[in-house]
C-alpha cells in the first residue's frame, strides 16, 4: 500500500530530516522571545544555573518519554494519544485519558497559527518599511494594536489580520496535506537552516555592529549580555527562579503538546530515539540560547538602556518581538532587510511547531476512520480558520489568553505528568527503559533511569502544583483573568465562552475516541497486535485492503 | 563584562554548543556504522539507500 494511502503507516524520508522536523516542532517564537524575557527578569547567572539543570532532570528525560511513547504507540499502528495511552495501559479509561493529547495540539494549533500569521504579516510589514517612522515603543505598540484590531483602525483595516491569517493557515495546511515525507520533513529542511543562518546574521549584526545609542546611554550589546548572565546567585534560593526556568524548558521543548510523540511514531524498533532525542533537544538549546539570547534583549539594552529593557521584558514577548525590534530595525542601514530576517525566523520558528501540532489529529482520522489525508488536512483547515476567527475578533476580550493558559500552559503540564507516570510507572520503569533502548545508538548511565522514574515525575509535579495553586485557582475562580489584568462585566462573556469552547473540544473528542473504538472493535483489555511498518492499522483499513477503498 | 558575566556566558555556550557538537557527530558516526551493517535492515539509514517504490 502506498505513502499517502487510507491506512498507511507513513515514515520519515532521512534521519537528519527526522531530527530537523523534531527541532522545528521544538524551536518556536520563544526560544527569540520567551527565553530572553525570563532570563532577562529571573536574575540572569540564577536562571541559567536552574535552567540547565531543569535541562537534564526535565527536559531531555522528557523528550526521550514522548519519543518512546510514540514509537512504543506507532508498533501498533497508532499515531495519536489514544491509541498510544491504550497501549502502554490496558484500560478502558486510557483512551479517553488521551482525548488530551488531541484536544491540546488542535486548541493550541488554533490560536498558535493566529500569532505565526502576525510573523508573516510582519515580513511583509518590514520589507515594504510600511512601519517607517514609528520610532518610538509606544508608535510601534499602536501599530500592532490596529493591526490586531485592538486599536486605532486607521493604520490598518481588519481585513490584513485577517488575510495574514488566511494565508498563513493555507500554508500550513499545505505543508500538512503533503504528509511526513514530501510535506513536514521538507519544510524543515528548508526552513530550519534559513532560521539559524537568518538568527546568526542577526546576532552578528546586533552584537558587533549596533553602535551605542543615546536612548540606552551608552550601553553596548555586549552590556546586554552581561545583564542577561549577570552572576547574580541569590535567585538561586527563590523558588520563583527555580520554577521559572523550569517552566522555560519545559516550553522550549514543545513537550506535554502529543506532537513529538506522533512524529516518533513513525519509527521502528531498530531506528535509535536516544541519540535523536539529545540531537533534538541541543539544536532547540542553540536557537534558545546561543541565538535567542543574543538578539531581542540585548538590541534591547542597545536602545533603551538595562532599566528601559527590563521594563519592555515585563510588558511581555510581543512587545519585545513586534514593537522594540522594530524600532531597532528603523535605526540601522538595511534595517527593512534586518527586519525581514527576524520576522521570517519567527515565521519559520512557528510554522514549523504548527504543522507538528496538526499531525495527531490526522493521525487519528487517517488511522481510525480510514479519511484519506489531504481530506483530513483540509477539513482541519476549515475548523481552525472558523475557530481562529474567535482570536481575531475577540483578541482585546482575552479569548486567547484563555486558551493559552488552559491549554497551551496548564494543559501542557498536566499531559506531561499524566505521561510521565503512564510510561515509567503504568508501563513499568523496565518495559519503559528497554523501550527506549532498541535500536539505540548510545546507552544511557543507570542513574537516567532513576532520573526518568523518580526525579521528573516529582519535579512536573511540584511546577504542576505550583502553577495549579499559584495560577489556575485563581483563574479558575475570576480572581484574575489569563492575561492578568482583572476581570470585567464585558470581558467575562468572552471568558466563559473561551472555557466553553474548550470543553466542548474535549467532550468532542471523547465522543470521537469512543466512535473510533466501536468501530475498530478494539478490546481495551486485550491491547493491541503489533503490525507491520507498511500494514494496514486498524481492522477497518484491513477490510479496505481487501476489497478496495471506497472514495 | 564582569567576569562572573563572562564566565556564566561562555560556560552556557560552551555546555550547548559542546552537546549539540558530540550529539551531531555522534550521529554521523552511527550512520555510517548502520550503513555499513547488514542487522540494520528496515531502519532509516537502510530506506534512504534505497528510497520506498511506492
Amino acid at each position: 500500500m502506498a505513502n499517502g494511502t487510507t491506512g498507511s503507516r507513513e515514515a520519515w524520508g532521512s534521519r537528519i530530516g527526522l531530527i530537523l522536523a523534531m527541532a522545528g516542532n521544538a524551536v518556536g517564537l520563544g526560544n527569540f522571545l520567551r527565553f530572553p524575557r525570563q532570563a532577562a527578569l529571573n536574575d540572569g547567572g540564577s536562571f541559567m544555573i536552574a535552567y540547565f539543570i531543569a535541562l537534564l532532570l526535565l527536559g531531555i528525560p522528557l523528550m526521550w518519554i514522548e519519543w518512546g511513547i510514540g514509537r512504543h504507540g506507532g508498533k501498533y499502528g497508532k499515531g495519536h494519544i489514544p491509541g498510544m495511552f491504550a497501549a502502554l495501559w490496558r484500560h478502558p479509561a486510557a483512551k479517553y485519558v488521551g482525548v488530551l493529547g488531541l484536544a491540546i495540539p488542535l486548541i493550541v494549533l488554533i490560536y498558535y497559527t493566529y500569532i505565526e500569521s502576525w510573523t508573516l504579516a510582519y515580513t511583509f510589514f518590514s520589507i515594504t518599511k510600511d512601519y517607517w517612522g514609528r520610532e518610538t515603543q509606544e508608535a510601534m505598540t499602536s501599530y500592532l494594536t490596529s493591526f490586531q484590531a485592538i486599536g486605532d483602525s486607521t493604520v490598518h483595516g481588519a481585513w490584513k489580520a485577517f488575510l495574514f491569517f488566511f494565508v498563513t493557515l493555507f500554508i500550513n495546511i499545505w505543508v500538512v496535506s503533503k504528509g511526513i515525507e514530501k510535506g513536514i520533513e521538507r519544510l524543515a529542511k528548508i526552513g530550519m537552516p534559513i532560521l539559524f543562518i537568518f538568527a546568526a546574521i542577526l546576532a552578528v549584526v546586533v552584537l558587533f555592529f549596533i553602535p551605542p545609542q543615546p536612548g540606552g546611554g551608552g550601553a553596548t550589546a555586549m552590556d546586554g549580555v552581561a545583564f542577561l548572565y549577570r552572576p547574580d546567585l541569590s535567585g538561586l534560593s527563590s523558588a520563583s527562579v527555580w520554577l521559572a526556568a523550569a517552566g522555560q524548558i519545559f516550553f522550549t521543548l514543545s513537550v506535554g503538546m502529543g506532537t513529538l510523540q506522533t512524529y516518533a511514531s513513525y519509527l521502528t524498533k531498530k531506528d535509535d530515539i536516544l541519540l535523536n532525542g539529545v540531537a533534538t533537544s541541543a539544536t532547540n538549546e542553540t536557537a534558545e540560547v546561543v541565538l535567542g539570547g543574543t538578539i531581542a534583549i540585548p538590541a534591547a539594552v542597545v536602545f533603551f538602556g538595562v532599566t528601559g529593557a527590563t521594563q519592555i521584558a515585563a510588558s511581555g514577548s510581543f512587545n519585545l518581538g513586534f514593537a522594540t525590534m522594530p524600532v531597532v530595525f528603523q535605526q540601522l542601514p538595511l534595517g527593512n532587510v534586518l527586519g525581514f530576517m527576524w520576522f521570517g525566523l519567527l515565521f519559520f520558528a512557528g510554522i514549523t511547531s504548527s504543522v507538528a501540532m496538526a499531525t495527531p489529529i490526522l493521525a487519528f482520522f487517517r488511522e481510525e476512520f480510514g479519511m484519506k489525508r489531504e481530506r483530513v488536512a483540509w477539513g482541519l483547515g476549515a475548523l481552525v480558520l472558523v475557530l481562529g476567527l474567535l482570536h481575531v475578533f475577540f483578541l482585546a476580550q482575552g479569548f486567547l489568553d484563555e486558551w493559552d493558559y488552559w491549554a497551551g500552559t496548564f494543559g501542557l503540564a498536566l499531559f506531561a505528568l499524566i505521561e510521565t507516570i503512564l510510561f515509567m510507572w503504568v508501563f513499568k520503569p523496565e518495559n519503559a527503559w528497554r523501550s527506549l533502548h532498541e535500536g539505540a545508538d548510545i546507552r544511557l548511565p543507570a542513574i537516567w533511569r532513576f532520573i526518568m522514574t523518580y526525579i521528573t515525575p516529582v519535579y512536573l509535579l511540584i511546577l504542576f502544583t505550583w502553577w495549579l495553586v499559584q495560577d489556575a485557582v485563581p483563574i479558575l475562580t475570576m480572581e484574575t483573568t489569563a492575561g492578568g489584568a482583572e476581570p470585567t462585566p464585558e470581558n467575562i462573556p468572552y471568558i466563559v465562552g473561551a472555557r466553553l469552547t474548550m470543553v466542548a473540544i474535549l467532550v468532542l473528542g471523547a465522543i470521537l475516541v469512543r466512535m473510533a473504538w466501536r468501530r475498530n472493535r478494539y478490546d481495551d483489555r486485550a491491547g493491541f497486535v503489533e503490525t507491520a511498518p507498511d500494514a494496514p492499522t486498524s481492522p477497518h483499513d484491513r477490510e479496505v485492503a481487501e476489497v478496495g477503498a471506497p472514495d | 563584562m564582569t567576569t562572573g558575566a563572562l564566565i556564566f556566558w561562555l560556560g552556557s555556550w560552551t555546555f550547548v554548543l559542546g552537546l549539540t557538537t558530540w550529539a551531531f557527530s555522534k550521529v554521523l558516526q552511527s550512520q555510517a556504522r548502520r550503513a555499513a551493517s547488514p542487522d540494520t535492515a528496515d531502519d532509516m539509514t537502510a530506506r534512504e539507500r534505497v528510497p520506498p517504490t511506492a
